[in-house]
């Protein structure tokens, strides 16, 4: 059975380039394009990985809440999440060293948009082998 | 002697216990430390007292107060001290913070009124108002009218007179014995029952009085201007909060559509939707490196933006320990695949963690960081090293980063600091930079009271020399 993975992204683009990808590499791709009950979408999906923006309109770190919510739920504690933002740690605002504390933020990967396919797909089969 | 002079913040440091919260509000901070300082001054009370009880006639010649009088207070303020400790302990260890506060001014407020009547007592066994005891009050009052609303340092000031009164009063009516400060026939003394004791009782309230009103009305007025100062101080804070998070959204507003352009590219040119055309492939690949350079020029724009805000409104930097060792090792790091695409290895064999610290915002040196040494990445030939070096001068540290690139012509080793400003051979080499990385590491510098510097041979390579001021000496 083809691994499930959900993406949470209020960039319509984004999610669609990260679907083509991941479909045409044999993942179930299902996604969300706002953060709002998130975690309950997420347990209905029971998905293999989460993939996360970080920045949604209403909050600049909703993707860093969520990731919390996620990894506190007992249903959704071991899907690995993988955060995804325009704002790179080279331009930290938000970032703090607490955010990236495995132990606080439980959180697998951090990668910066754009998303390069060939960096995602190798990210991916990392994070839940085949 | 700098001994003694520190004896007393030593001693306040040790029997402090309140929380981190009470030391934000320079009030509580201050109610904490008052707390702690009557505790102190209680402690000397009760060795003077117990010194005086046990060796009255070799100290004071002539003193009525009985030796009993002298210890049982000395005993009295001692229990009281040892309760007030273990309430103040309560009151800091209390959940809820408010709450908390509340039990600490409740605690002075205690000590001042158990104070006062011990206090009472010892005035009468020393003679009323012959005694230089009577002023004594004054300590109490002086340090009510700082932390309390002028209301309650009256009462205070009130109560003090009127134990003073009563008990010149009890006298009069001879419900007590009359007492004396110094046995008669030691010295000359006309009594308390002379018939200018209300006159000087009189001076006494009424300089009580003026000192009450001279005191709370100055103290008034530093409140305020203190409560204006906070205002002031979270207006900023919240000013700074609002622009960092302003600067965060609109870079990501601004670069979000670049993100989803170039992802779209990266997603065609890598065939997820369907073949290319060898000349389309070319186009593509020449707007995903045009996006690529307005995304990060965006990025650097506002952080030199950001930059220049900073020194205009000499805001302070919010700066911490920063082992430098260790923050080149992380920018190495971060690094490390373009160089190994590029071919160029590092030599950072003295610049290692644990090191050389400097006080320095950690985000900044981050930046400074990442455009220093990806510049020397971007720069050098390929099969070279980049050299990384840190050394601690007198009060300073200084790091050199040394490439064997293109270098820099020597007529535009300042000009390149310039914003934008880039020699046609480096646009050759590296056609996607931005032209504002120097000016940011500039302007970083600036802002740590530090210097930055080039050396470079046109063909050979560049040196970049960056002077910090090192940790000790940002202290001082």
């Amino acid at each position: 059975m083809n691994k499930k993975v959900f993406i949470i992204d209020d960039d319509r683009d984004i999610v669609e380039s990260i679907t083509l990808v991941l479909e045409a590499h044999g993942y179930a791709v299902s996604s969300l394009t706002s953060a709002e009950d998130a975690v309950k979408k997420v347990k209905g999906a029971k998905p293999d990985l989460v993939i996360l923006d970080v920045m949604f309109p209403e909050n600049p770190s909703e993707g860093f809440d969520v990731a919390r919510a996620l990894g506190s739920d007992k249903a959704t504690r071991g899907i690995p999440v993988i955060v995804l933002s325009a704002i790179n740690e080279r331009f930290k605002l938000g970032f703090s060293d607490k955010d990236r504390d495995e132990t606080w933020f439980p959180v697998a990967r951090f990668l910066e948009k754009p998303v390069e396919p060939a960096k995602l797909v190798k990210l991916v089969k990392e994070l839940i082998p085949s | 002697m700098s001994r003694m002079r520190t004896a007393l913040p030593d001693a306040i440091a040790f029997l402090d216990r309140s929380p981190a919260s009470w030391k934000e509000g320079v009030e509580t901070a201050e109610l904490n430390r008052r707390l702690l300082w009557f505790l102190l001054l209680r402690a000397s009370v009760i060795a003077i007292l117990l010194l005086l009880g046990l060796g009255k006639s070799l100290l004071i010649r002539g003193l009525t107060i009985g030796a009993p009088s002298l210890l049982c207070s000395a005993g009295l303020l001692c229990v009281m001290n040892v309760l007030f400790w273990l309430h103040y302990r309560k009151a800091a260890a209390c959940a809820d913070i408010e709450q908390g506060k509340l039990m600490a001014a409740m605690n002075i407020q205690a000590q001042i009124i158990l104070d006062f009547l011990i206090l009472g007592f010892l005035v009468y066994e020393c003679g009323g108002i012959e005694s230089p005891l009577v002023y004594f009050f004054l300590f109490h009052n002086t340090l009510s009218c700082l932390f309390f609303p002028r209301r309650i340092s009256f009462f205070h000031t009130l109560l003090s007179v009127a134990i003073i009164l009563a008990i010149h009063l009890l006298v009069r009516a001879q419900a007590v014995p009359e007492t004396h400060f110094i046995r008669m026939g030691y010295y000359p003394y006309p009594g308390a029952s002379g018939p200018g004791d209300f006159y000087q009782l009189g001076g006494i309230a009424f300089m009580y009085g003026v000192a009450w009103y001279l005191i709370s009305t100055i103290t008034d007025s530093l409140r305020e201007r203190e409560r204006q100062l906070q205002e002031k101080v979270r207006e900023m804070t919240e000013v700074d909060r609002e622009k960092t998070r302003y600067m965060l959204v609109t870079t990501h507003e601004l670069k979000a559509p670049f993100a989803a352009i170039q992802s779209h590219i990266n997603v065609m040119l890598e065939g997820y939707a369907g073949e290319v055309p060898e000349k389309v492939r070319e186009i593509l690949g020449k707007i995903r490196a045009r996006c690529a350079i307005l995304s990060s020029m965006l990025v650097e724009m506002i952080q030199l933006a950001n930059l220049a805000s900073l020194k205009e409104r000499r805001a302070e930097l919010t700066t911490e320990r920063v082992d430098l060792g260790r923050a080149v090792e992380d920018a190495l790091a971060r690094l490390d695949e373009i160089a190994r695409e590029k071919r160029v290895s590092f030599d950072a064999g003295a610049a290692v963690p644990g090191r050389h610290f400097i006080l320095a915002n950690p985000e900044q040196m981050q930046i400074l960081l990442n455009n220093i040494l990806g510049n020397a990445v971007a720069y050098s030939r390929p099969g070279t090293a980049v050299a990384v070096e840190l050394r601690a001068e007198d009060d300073s540290v200084l790091a050199r980063v040394r490439d064997r690139g293109i270098g820099i012509k020597k007529e535009h080793l300042e000009k390149v600091f310039l914003e934008h400003f880039r020699e046609e051979k480096a646009v050759e080499v590296n056609p996607n930079s931005t032209g504002l990385g120097l000016s940011i590491a500039r302007r970083i510098m600036e802002l740590h009271k530090g210097r930055i510097w080039l050396e470079s041979e046109e063909g050979k390579g560049t040196t970049v020399w960056m002077e910090f001021p090192g940790y000790g000496a940002q202290r001082r």
